[in-house]
């Protein structure tokens, strides 16, 4: 299967949200939970147009929600996946927690990973079907292609392995971890730019699933290299990678919304979209 | 001026009836491999079943006793790429029309499985947990992730709910 070329199947603009400061994990998760229920909403009322038009269906009446592209930083927290629940982990997490770290179940794919400040998280909210053949597998190493991409902006050679994931010199950089709702994405990717790694490299915690995996970050990789200066901004970094996810999507057009204000309820979500 | 003209028509004749033919046998292809595996449970279960796909790619295999089987198609389990991880739904749980019933995951993509119908879940199949790749291998088989008591048999009848033909157009449209 082809995975390379999706293009759109009708005009669609990428609003790309940057979230400045370091924020709760939960509160991320709120804003991306409200921009996939409006996707899911829509699709709804144009799957009932298209159910009650039948054999002909008009297809200018349904209407289409532009994909978003969310960045954040969180809070130091674990988030378990669908794989791997917290319940039954070692007493090691049950230490971090009394020291004010954060755990979350999630709806994504893959097992444990970490957030804290210095990653760039970033959670494309798309509807897979607006894009022709990008199935969810596509969509994944879509994701990883747009990283290599973007760290290569960094001097950085990211590469994948059987494992999903990008990884450079052996060593974990960025994560992947999708959810997808009646083709709806949600979650995405964590990269390592100025990441406190002790939380990830600890022999006692195992990220990912994957025992013995070590990862690094681009300040990491770049010190290696004596290039400690060109270390690109966390908001540097969430404009490369949108920027490289249009690029793959086909989007000829980024609008960009940098949000100060921290977003707590349903209401403030909403004032996203003015 | 006008003999060159039917000269270029003619040839297209041939061609478009070919394109005509193979287009046919795409769909029994398509519709083929979309149907019931006729030696596994969700096809066994009763002497008559009545197989209902919808637009999220689930099948829904229903029983005149009212035990339904819910699983995902081929084109879904093609298009997810191999199964690492199939969450199941608990056993006795109420679900409603649109509820996620489980989730199967591929390459850190995990996919909503949604219950086309109310009811009450009967039994889960435990196999996909040891065994997920059974989705890829016999989606419409061995594969079903859950049998359920169909509630309100009146949802049966949805029309948002395709029935072979009507799924395979559908799929032709959406791709």
């Amino acid at each position: 299967m082809s995975c390379s070329k999706f293009p759109p199947k009708f005009p669609l603009k990428l609003h790309h949200y940057i979230f400045r400061g370091t924020r709760p994990y939960l509160e991320g998760n709120l804003i991306q939970e409200f921009f996939v229920n409006r996707q899911l909403e829509q699709k709804k009322i144009n799957n009932s147009l298209k159910t009650s038009q039948k054999d002909k269906i008009d297809f200018t009446q349904l209407s289409h929600i532009d994909p978003v592209a969310l960045s954040f930083q969180f809070e130091p927290t674990y988030t378990g996946g669908k794989r791997e629940k917290f319940a039954q982990r070692s007493s090691k997490y049950r230490d971090l927690q009394t020291e004010g770290i954060q755990f979350c179940q999630t709806s994504r794919g893959g097992q444990i990973t970490y957030h804290g400040p210095g990653q760039l998280v970033v959670y494309p909210i798309i509807n897979l079907l607006d894009f022709q053949k990008l199935t969810s597998k596509c969509y994944v190493s879509m994701l990883e292609r747009s990283v290599i991409l973007a760290i290569g902006n960094s001097h950085l050679k990211g590469e994948t392995t059987e494992n999903t994931g990008v990884w450079c010199n052996g060593q974990k950089i960025s994560s992947i971890g999708v959810n997808i709702r009646r083709s709806i994405t949600s979650h995405g990717l964590s990269i390592n730019n100025t990441t406190d790694l002790s939380y990830v490299n600890d022999e006692q915690l195992v990220m990912c699933g994957l025992p013995g995996t070590r990862q690094t970050s681009i300040s990491t990789e770049l010190q290696k290299l004596n290039m400690s200066e060109v270390v690109p901004s966390i908001d540097h970094l969430a404009a490369d990678i949108v920027g490289q996810l249009a690029e793959n999507l086909e989007i000829d057009s980024i609008i960009t919304h940098i949000i100060e204000s921290p977003i707590t309820s349903e209401e403030e979500c909403l004032s996203l979209l003015n | 001026m006008i003999a060159p003209l039917r000269i270029a028509v003619l040839p297209m004749r041939p061609v478009a009836a070919a394109l005509g033919s193979r287009m046919l046998r795409f769909n029994s292809t398509v519709a083929q491999a979309n149907s019931l595996n006729p030696s596994a449970a969700p096809f066994k279960f009763s002497d008559s079943v009545t197989v209902r796909y919808t637009r999220e790619h689930e099948w829904l295999a229903s029983h005149p006793d009212g035990t339904a089987f819910v699983g995902i198609t081929k084109y879904a389990a093609d298009a997810l790429g191999d199964a690492t991880f199939v969450e199941v739904p608990e056993v006795g749980d109420s679900v409603q029309v649109g509820d996620s019933i489980g989730s199967v995951e591929s390459v850190k993509s995990a996919s909503e499985i949604y219950t086309p119908v109310d009811g009450e879940i009967l039994e889960a199949n435990d196999e996909l947990t040891s065994n997920p790749a059974l989705i890829n291998s016999d989606p419409l088989g061995e594969g079903w992730i859950a049998k359920l008591k169909v509630t309100d048999s009146d949802q049966l009848l949805d029309a948002e709910l395709f029935d072979i033909d009507a799924y395979v157009k559908f799929l032709q449209e959406e791709s």
